[in-house]
């Protein structure tokens, strides 16, 4: 038996372990990190490799059952296959890459089939891809990149370098994607020292119990190789933390009592073979299961246990927006429509398990981990660790997705603790379950909401109620509270306005940012009420809300007035032809088959960029170094949307320097000003605006050392910035200047800070700075037997302000729209029975339809360069306008999300409602 | 501790399982699809002994080797009754599990949801096990027994899958429910083999359904109410409450009971037309 395997064209020795998972092996003992593990069960396709010719799932693979065989990973693409260098040249191309985790297994698979060929199969892209899942693009420039491959037409050719001043509207490729298609660039788990130490949560099997921990010094000593197991008592500081600091209740370990399936109890930290083997049933802990809450209607019924003594009936929070006289508007009105609208748990499912590593060096502590908001982390990792927030440096990896489930802290205060208290580097990885386990979710919604009209087509009042289930702990439970009642009018002019809200406590893992904090849940209820108004109207959906969209003078829901950059009319006109030609098409077939029904849907909404009320100030900082080379500091973690690449092309403009003569500094917490969290669609519109601002402050010192005029042309490099202004051109010579603390003798670091006021006590105020509106219009069918739908095609159309990458932008809608999709049809995390990608079924590539984007661009004067925010409007009317759709096509209202078929079918019973007799 | 074996010839497998409690290696989609592979037993790997591979056709059978791939049978050239099987190996998973999963490890792992198993209990499949003490020969349907365990000795290896060939006109189809398009555990599944007689009727009809009972279970009531039936003269099939009797779903994440009982009734109907749809040219016509 062959005791070698010939790896991308070398041989290397087996390891005597047979057993052990390939995947394992290329990443642990070979370091060959890029390969991903997603799930570790054969589900994601993420890991795939190629063996002797075939694709294979690497986690699924022995390495016993390779020897002598012939195997090429990531690293070996390029060189060892055909097509590897034209695939990794395509996704580039074609924007194809967002995070980058799940790229290697559809380039891997796709390099498989294009150099087969022999079988005499034709490669299918739509089909053969099928089995890999990725949770950020939506396919669609994945497969756009590998038919172009396939199919051997000339490469689509990259779009040309922008020059100076016209980086912002560029079609850039994005800036650190090579690393991504090449395997090179590291995510959380692929800079683990090999000396690292390892650690693993011990985590509750119940709901709710107490327990007691039973003697962990013999565990210790009867278990060789663990170094230590650290508990609530051996945290340093406080054994708290929350995103939002005045409710921060969530402990690093719990104490006493556990509130959520796969709470953490105890961290086991040892030599990485000994604690990945070590069997947990026996670790020493006595469990008092108490009964849980795990509904919003158990925790609030009468006389129930307190989850936090603070928070009475199990309320976190209460949320309220009012305006006008809502009674009288009811008694007023010419129509009224209703409903009760609930929907579920949502899983973020990024392809990357949170990952990470710590190491302490004396008195301060490095934090490398898959971290969206690293200054938020550090300072409640200081807490944490007792020490000033000077000591701690977070270090974000490469973030394999985040939608907004990175923001909370997940590996980081357990390997933070440990590496400070055995002064060691230690390593964590979650695995597939524990992190669906362990991590937040999208707020579960219970909605009751009622809208009226008068005969002429105007909406007079709006009044909603909702439930956001928050779980065991507050994340973000505050800012869904407060951030639906501004959103629940849609881009609506609305007189007379009341919205309240509760975030509630259950014993469920907590709820947290999921892009759009609520307000694609809100969207489901309000737009199918909308839907239902125009109906009682005898108007055309579309053209009821053209009637009562917001335009620029008039007041959103907290009285605001927004002075620009309001968009909704022109997007709905621009959605007018598809529209209009989609419903014509599924009237006309509707006809014929009484079974499978198609259905158009449409739903607007409005989004505000930015926090809620409240400060997010973004820092930018821009140096020039004495050779002439320009460095931007770019905070804002790019967790695949972007910002790696967006930021940098607003900079370039500013400073007038060609946006790929920029060196970039990645965010961390010693090397970066803070950027702020990456969430609420703020950070091409913050951080975008900080960086214009320092661009531009760089720009006039130049011109102020060389007295030149505003349009003079600026280049940088050997020691010297030359200005030429007027036929005249001026040197800076940087090599004689004196370097700052930074080492730069330029630099220029701007702040922004949206403007926004508090709410007052009925909601009035200014809560965000500026909005981006949009509509999205989903055609599907529906087989009325089955209860299955499939979205066949949508249409996106939002105002952007301006568009800084228009490929960028299209793949944060067209990846949305897959999102949205899977929340309106498929996905429901369960606790504690929704354990693994077998269970959560997000959709494949051929549940996700094409998606048309229009751009309308409503500049937005506190803009950068116009912009506005897209990663969460980008999904918050898809599930609506996915509900209007199967509502046009069944003729009635959708209750509950997912709209599974037990749900279609129920509503189609519930109605009297029977396409089937006409079979297929 | 974890041991790992691949033995290079079917003797030194066949003592290794008669010497020792080993869980047997396949493909591994299954044995690795969980925490610790073979739940800490030994692995024996026998997924490249010769003894367990090849495709052979003779006049009376099909000799699939236990350790085929999926991609293997899919793509390989069978004769028309193999259809629903060929329909199978391309909906297991994505196509990097579909290159490694094999059909004997399908049947010896022997989930409810296992995709192989109702169209080969279907298309009549007899298993091949042998054991240092000698070859026997058991069908499908008595070695998943209804309850409990896959009726295979420890010392046993599954050899071979061999599938009658139908001796006149023959037709077969597959069909599966999911939540999604791809990478789906079914909601309901079910295979259909129908041998059609000279007149273009139903000469005899063996229907299976996975997913909605512990194990898969034929319809025999269907079967014996097809048989006769000739669609080019008689009306269709109406499914009827008392053909799905023997199924026995439960609720799960995936689907109510209900739901299965309601989607079964209306695949069924799908399947027959399916697998009328594709019954030989000549018959089609009369």
């Amino acid at each position: 038996m062959a005791d070698f395997l010939r790896l991308n064209g070398c041989e290397v020795a087996l390891p005597s372990n047979g057993t052990m998972r390939l995947s394992s092996f290329l990443r642990d003992e070979l370091a060959l990190t890029g390969t991903k593990i997603g799930c570790e069960r054969g589900d994601c396709g993420s890991c795939t490799i190629i063996v002797d010719g075939q694709a294979v799932a690497s986690c699924l693979q022995s390495v016993g059952g390779v020897a002598g065989c012939s195997v090429v990973t990531i690293e070996g693409l390029a060189t060892c296959t055909v097509a590897g260098k034209s695939l990794q040249d395509a996704f580039l191309r074609h924007q194809a890459v967002q995070c980058g985790f799940c790229i290697p297994g559809f380039l891997m698979t796709s390099a498989a089939f294009l150099e087969s060929g022999r079988d005499g199969e034709v490669f299918e892209p739509r089909r053969d891809l099928a089995g890999i899942l990725c949770r950020c693009t939506g396919y669609q420039k994945i497969l756009s990149a590998v038919l172009e491959v396939a199919s051997g037409v000339a490469p689509r050719a990259p779009a040309p370098l922008p020059s100076v001043g016209n980086a912002v509207g560029a079609d850039i490729t994005r800036l650190d994607g090579r690393e991504k298609v090449d395997g090179s660039q590291h995510f959380g788990a692929d800079g683990i020292p090999r000396a690292a130490l390892r650690a693993i949560a011990v985590r509750s099997p119940f709901h709710r119990a107490q327990f007691r921990l039973g003697d962990l010094e013999a565990f210790k000593a009867d278990h060789p190789g663990i170094e230590a197991i650290l508990t609530a008592g051996d945290v340093p500081g406080r054994n708290l933390h929350g995103v939002a600091a005045p409710f921060a209740d969530q402990p690093v370990f719990a104490e006493e009592e556990v509130r959520f399936v796969g709470e953490a109890i105890a961290l086991i930290v040892g030599e990485a073979r000994s604690v990945q083997s070590l069997n947990l049933e026996d670790f020493p802990v006595s469990w008092t299961p108490l009964e849980p809450y795990l509904s919003m209607l158990a925790s609030t019924a009468d006389g129930q246990d307190l989850i936090h003594e603070t928070r009475p009936g199990n309320i976190l929070i209460r949320g309220h927006v009012e305006r006008g006289d809502v009674e009288d508007a009811f008694h007023a009105a010419d129509h009224i429509v209703s409903g009760t609208f609930s929907t579920q748990f949502v899983e973020h499912a990024y392809l990357e398990p949170e990952a990470g590593w710590a190491e302490r060096n004396g008195d301060t502590i490095s934090i490398y981990s898959c971290s969206q908001a690293p200054h938020a982390h550090r300072s409640d990792l200081a807490l944490i660790l007792d020490l000033p927030p000077e000591a701690v440096r977070v270090v974000p990896t490469a973030v394999g997705g985040g939608f907004g489930g990175k923001l909370d802290l997940t590996v980081q205060p357990f390997i933070a603790i440990a590496a400070w208290r055995l002064n060691k580097p230690v390593g964590m990885v979650f695995s597939r379950e524990e992190s669906i386990a362990a991590s937040t979710k999208r707020h579960p919604a219970h909605m009751k909401s009622r809208m009226c009209a008068t005969n002429d087509g105007i909406l007079t009042g709006v009044d909603f109620e909702g439930d956001f289930d928050t779980g065991a702990y507050a994340s973000w439970g505050t800012a869904v509270a407060n951030r639906v009642p501004v959103h629940a009018s849609g881009p609506y002019s609305v007189a007379n306005y009341r919205a309240r809200t509760r975030a509630i406590h259950t014993h469920v893992t907590p709820s947290g940012a999921f892009r759009g904090f609520g307000v694609p849940q809100t969207c489901f209820a309000q737009e199918q009420l909308i839907d239902e108004l125009a109906d009682n109207l005898g108007m055309d959906p579309l053209e009821f809300r053209l009637r009562n969209a917001l335009r620029v003078d008039q007041p959103i829901a907290t009285g605001q007035i927004l002075p620009d950059s309001v968009g909704m009319e022109a997007c709905l006109e621009a959605l007018r032809p598809r529209w209009n030609q989609a419903r014509r098409e599924a009237a006309s077939t509707n006809g014929e088959n009484f079974n499978l029904r198609r259905g158009v849907g449409l739903a607007a909404m409005i989004y505000g960029c930015g926090n809620t009320a409240s400060a997010n100030p973004s820092t930018i900082r821009i140096g020039v170094r004495p050779d002439g080379s320009v460095v931007l500091h770019q905070g804002a973690v790019d967790v695949g949307q972007g910002s790696n690449t967006v930021i940098p092309q607003i900079a370039a403009d500013a400073i007038g320097i060609a946006v790929h003569d920029l060196r970039i500094v990645g965010a961390a917490t010693h090397l970066t000003p803070d950027c702020g969290r990456t969430s609420a669609s703020r950070q091409t519109f913050v951080t975008g605006r900080a960086a214009e601002f320092a661009g531009k402050a760089l720009r006039r010192r130049i011109l102020s050392l060389s007295n030149a005029g505003p349009d003079a042309v600026l280049s940088f490099g050997k020691g010297r910035v030359a200005v030429a202004d007027q036929g005249e051109v001026r040197r800076i010579e940087l090599e004689c200047m004196e370097p700052d603390e930074f080492g730069y003798v330029l630099r220029a670091e701007e702040t922004f800070d949206p403007p926004s006021t508090p709410l007052d006590a009925m909601g009035r105020g200014s809560p965000y700075a500026l909005y981006t509106f949009g509509a999205q219009l989903a055609e599907v069918e529906v087989d009325c037997a089955l209860g299955m739908v499939r979205v066949t095609r949508v249409t996106a159309a939002y105002d952007v302000g301006k568009v800084v990458n228009p490929s960028l932008l299209e793949g944060q809608i067209e990846g949305a729209v897959a999102q949205g999709i899977g929340m309106a049809l498929t996905e429901r995390f369960i606790a504690g029975s929704t354990r693994n990608f077998q269970d959560y079924l997000m959709p494949t590539l051929r549940d996700v339809p094409p998606v048309d984007c229009i751009f309308i661009e409503a500049e937005a004067g506190l803009g950068p360069y116009g912009a506005k925010g897209i990663g969460e409007p980008a999904l918050v009317p898809t599930a609506a306008a996915i509900a209007n759709a199967i509502r046009s096509a069944i003729g009635c209202c959708i209750e509950t999300l997912p709209a599974t078929p037990d749900v279609i079918l129920a509503a189609l019973a519930q109605n009297n409602l029977d396409f089937s007799r006409n079979t297929l | 501790m974890n041991t790992y074996c691949r033995p290079a010839t079917l003797d030194q497998a066949l003592g290794a399982l008669a010497e020792g409690d080993w869980c047997v290696l396949a493909g591994g989609t299954d044995v690795y699809a969980c925490e610790v592979p073979g739940n800490g037993k030994p692995l024996l790997d026998v997924s490249r002994l010769p003894d367990l591979t090849g495709i052979d056709i003779d006049h009376e059978t099909i000799r699939i080797g236990a350790v085929t791939s999926w991609s293997t049978l899919r793509k390989a050239t069978l004769p028309p009754f193999m259809r629903a099987v060929q329909q199978v190996a391309g909906l297991i998973g994505g196509r990097q599990v579909q290159n490694k999963g094999t059909i004997g490890g399908n049947i010896c792992n022997a989930s409810s949801a296992a995709d192989g198993i109702p169209a080969l209990l279907a298309l009549g499949a007899g298993l091949e096990l042998q054991s240092s003490a000698g070859r026997r020969h058991v069908d499908l349907a008595s070695f998943l027994a209804p309850d409990g365990p896959v009726q295979r000795r420890s010392d046993e290896l599954l050899m071979s899958i061999v599938l009658p060939i139908p001796a006149g006109p023959s037709s077969s189809a597959f069909v599966k429910l999911g939540r999604r398009s791809d990478l789906t555990i079914a909601v309901v599944m079910m295979a259909a083999l129908v041998e059609w007689a000279a007149d273009g009727s139903v000469g005899r009809a063996a229907i299976s359904v996975g997913a909605a009972s512990r194990r898969a279970v034929r319809l025999h009531g269907l079967e014996d109410r097809l048989r006769g039936w000739r669609p080019i003269s008689t009306p269709a099939v109406e499914i009827t409450p008392e053909d799905i009797e023997p199924l026995s779903p439960i609720d799960d994440s995936r689907a109510s009971a209900n739901y299965r009982r309601c989607a079964a009734t209306i695949l069924l109907g799908q399947l027959v037309r399916d697998v009328t749809r594709h019954r030989p040219e000549a018959l089609a016509h009369g």
